[in-house]
């Protein structure tokens, strides 16, 4: 025969009507034959129909869509990106094949971000990604400019390593697609953008110097 | 904005498409047909007031932010519902915050507020109840006899077990019994 507190216990999966009908019977049965039993069952319907009952929403006391909006449109905190200037803007029209090779890479593998903002407040990781984008758009149009001196082992191997840095990327932002807010993942990635743009301002330094030592 | 809001035409699926676009207003207008919803959610899954504001504050924005994710396979409000949910259970601030607290005072006063209704005493008395409830207990109660989620579902979302949310509904269920009674 089982007591008072295992038939409580089961009690909630009766009620809940998750009980085969043999245990249900067997719990019915104990009811009818004990009043404490009984009396905590009506006590449990009344306050599962209260809980049913009440009203879903609740107003809050004060109007939180002021803040809500402050947080939303706060402008995103990008670093300015400051190349190094003199070479700027010479061989404007000038676009050889080292900077169209890794432009035309770049635009090909061009990967949209994890998640496409239209949003006016950035997370963290959207931030990363702004200045990630906006270094490496700078260092494009530099590169665009200086692209004359540069080997084309070199290039090659900028080539490669800036495909295996875009691939690494794309593999991210999938992952982080499936797990939003992942924080290793959101390491990882921001840890291949410095790689990244570490590797087009060496490069466009690389550029720069042959630059100038050809004129 | 205004026209927005009073221009019944207007409906959830526009506003979503809107605000994907980065419209902030027709955004507001998502807010002002689900605050209620939200907050009384996230009020009764903390039991505090302030904690719920921070709650739908930051269910909001991170709704905006990820706007592009929602697909339209439910309806938003189903989505964000969802989405505040799993903020609510990852939400690691609840501790200190209720240890900080003095009084809870303050924090029944919305639920006073609807002892105008008739027979809202009993309501009044259980939703003071609910939030004086342990956490555990009080999450899988607020998810499981208010909002009607089922334990699979609770368990998956908590990283529990089903024999654990059950026998926190359980604890939550006794101790609501024995508070009202
Ligand atoms: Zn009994």
């Amino acid at each position: 025969m089982n007591t008072c507190d295992e038939i409580q216990l089961l009690m909630n999966d009766r009620i809940d009507g998750l009980l085969d009908s043999e245990s249900a019977r067997m719990i019915d049965e104990h009811l009818a034959a004990c009043d404490s039993c009984r009396e905590e069952l009506a006590m449990l319907a009344r306050v599962l129909e209260e809980a049913h009952e009440l009203p879903a929403g609740i107003e809050p006391d004060r109007d939180l869509w002021p803040d809500i909006r402050a947080r939303i449109e706060r402008a995103p905190a990008v670093v300015p990106f400051a190349p190094r200037a003199g070479h700027l803007l010479r061989n404007v029209f000038a676009l050889a094949a080292m900077a169209a090779m890794v432009f035309g890479l770049l635009t090909l593998r061009q990967v949209p971000p994890a998640i496409a903002p239209p949003v006016a407040e950035l997370t963290e990781m959207q931030k990363i990604e702004a200045d990630y984008r906006k270094a490496k758009d700078d260092l494009l149009a530099v590169l665009r400019e200086q692209q004359d001196g540069l080997p084309p082992d070199t290039l090659a191997a900028v080539e490669e390593s800036l495909g295996a840095i875009e691939s690494a990327v794309h593999d991210l932002q999938t992952a982080l697609n499936t797990a939003p807010g992942d924080s290793r993942l959101e390491r990882m990635l921001a840890a291949t953008y410095r790689n990244e743009v570490s590797l087009l301002e060496q490069t466009v330094r690389l550029a720069s110097e042959a630059d100038a030592v050809q004129r | 904005m205004d026209m927005l809001m009073t221009n019944a035409t207007v409906t959830e699926e526009e506003l979503v498409d809107r605000a994907k676009k980065g419209d902030v207003g027709a955004f507001e207008a998502l807010y002002r047909a689900n605050s209620g919803r939200v907050y009384g959610l996230c009020l009764r899954m903390t039991g505090n007031v302030a904690e719920a504001e921070d709650l739908v504050q930051e269910a909001f924005v991170r709704a905006w932010q990820k706007l592009n994710l929602f697909r339209g396979e439910s309806a938003f409000s189903t989505w964000l519902h969802r989405l505040t949910v799993n903020l609510a259970l990852t939400n690691r601030r609840s501790h200190a915050r209720r240890v900080a607290r003095v009084t809870v005072t303050d924090d029944l006063a919305p639920y006073e507020r609807e002892t105008a209704a008739p027979q809202a005493g009993l309501r009044a008395d259980l939703e003071q109840a609910i939030a004086s409830l342990p956490e555990g207990a009080r999450r899988v109660f607020v998810l499981h006899d208010v909002e009607g989620y089922r334990h699979a579902e609770i368990a998956s979302i908590m990283g529990l077990a089903v024999g654990t949310t059950k026998a926190q509904l359980h604890r939550a269920r006794r101790l609501l019994r024995e508070a009202l009674a």
